[in-house]
């Protein structure tokens, strides 16, 4: 049966400070929604990413477990139709300043060991303009996992030297926002004990 | 340091024909240097490391103006007899990857448009059991994982794998350390 259930109350945003939290942070612009969804919502989403396949994935970045590009459990897709829809495009892209048509998302479960290391999203031509994670471990499932991010220092367009500037905690029902630029580096620190559980991907 | 018999040409004629005919670029020794040349060289080179970090590079310990003549040169003939051909070295790195550490492709300087060959000498205490080193060639399909393996001497064509990347290391390799010394080698010819 077709979930008709919200998600998200978009409505309820305070968009304004948002916005201003928006610009104001550093290393580059990103925004903390915390208590996004109920405990009762996560464990719908986790009862989802328990139904939706998973495959390991591991490579010069990267080592986890994460669902294919095209989400087959109905309960994560209709929440990436919440992100996707009007109400939730318009909010970030009030948020951000960014023109915003869809939104793409995948699932992760980071397993001990499991990390993704420093990079920027940013790819020509590809669009991405806002990244996004969704949080849903357990409480106390998880230690590490952290979202880092750094400041860089760039010359003649290479970065040159980057420190670490913002270690942001995967609470459960937080939601992450941040800015998508060539210098927005960033990394899943490594998982040392337990599993991470998300949703992420890019408003583009 | 280098284990006897390993640079007789008894020994080097097979390897060098299966470098000359095979479709893969790395060739990987075991047990090439000597467990107490490994040793002794961990005790020389740790007063002489230090930090490397930029964050979408990688991060790593490491020595690029430390000289040890004896190896160099044993290396360098084993290099240059393996691969038929006269080989003279540019340039030579001692590093050092701890838990956390790891090596990205835009850390790679090792590329060269030059013919010659990346010859890396692994003088570990242990194996960890992470810590490859993956080479990339231009293909969608052309990667060469090399597992560490201490006292292993692994010579790569860094013309038909011009990519290359070292596995992070995570909490399970505890305070275990990977060392290695690498040499880029170019062809006199």
């Amino acid at each position: 049966m077709r979930r008709m259930a919200r998600w998200i109350d978009f409505a309820g945003w305070d968009v304004t400070a948002l916005a201003a939290a928006w610009r104001g942070a550093r290393p580059f612009p990103h925004v903390i929604v915390d208590q996004l969804l109920s405990d009762g919502q996560m464990d719908e989403l986790r009862v989802g990413m328990a139904a939706e396949p998973h495959w390991p994935d591991r490579g010069e970045l990267q080592d986890f477990m994460a669902s294919g590009p095209h989400l087959q459990c109905e309960i994560l897709r209709s929440l990436l139709c919440d992100l996707g829809g009007a109400e939730g495009l318009e909010c970030v892209a009030a948020l951000t300043g960014k023109g915003l048509r869809s939104v793409e998302m995948r699932s992760y479960v980071y397993l001990a060991g499991g990390r993704l290391l420093p990079h920027a999203d940013w790819r020509e031509g590809v669009g991405r303009q806002v990244a996004f994670a969704l949080y849903l471990s357990h409480p106390g499932a998880c230690r590490g996992g952290e979202l880092e991010l750094f400041e860089c220092t760039v010359e003649n367009g290479e970065i040159v030297a980057t420190a670490s500037a913002a270690i942001i905690e995967h609470l459960p029902g937080r939601l992450v926002l941040f800015d998508v630029s060539p210098t927005s580096l960033h990394q899943v620190r490594e998982v040392m004990e337990g599993y991470r559980l998300s949703v992420a991907g890019w408003f583009t | 340091m280098i284990t006897p018999g390993l640079e007789s040409e008894a020994a080097l004629a097979p390897l060098r024909a299966w470098w000359q005919g095979a479709n893969v670029p790395v060739l990987i020794l075991p047990d090439g240097l000597l467990p107490e040349a490994a040793t002794r060289l961990r005790a020389e080179i740790a007063p002489r490391l230090s930090r490397y970090e930029v964050a979408d590079r990688g991060r790593w310990w490491w020595d690029r103006h430390s000289a040890h003549a004896e190896l160099f040169e044993r290396l360098g003939a084993l290099g240059s007899l393996l691969i038929g051909s006269s080989l003279r070295l540019v340039a030579a790195r001692w590093l050092r990857f701890g838990h956390g550490d790891y090596a990205l492709l835009k850390g790679d300087d090792g590329r060269t448009s030059e013919p010659g060959v990346e010859l890396t000498v692994d003088f570990s205490e242990a194996a960890t059991g992470e810590a490859d080193v993956v080479y990339l060639g231009a293909g969608p399909g052309d990667l060469w994982a090399v597992p560490q393996q201490p006292g292993g001497i692994v010579l790569c064509d860094r013309q038909r794998a011009p990519y290359r990347y070292e596995r992070y290391l995570t909490h399970r390799v505890g305070e275990a350390e990977v060392h290695r010394l690498r040499l880029t080698l170019l062809s006199d010819r």
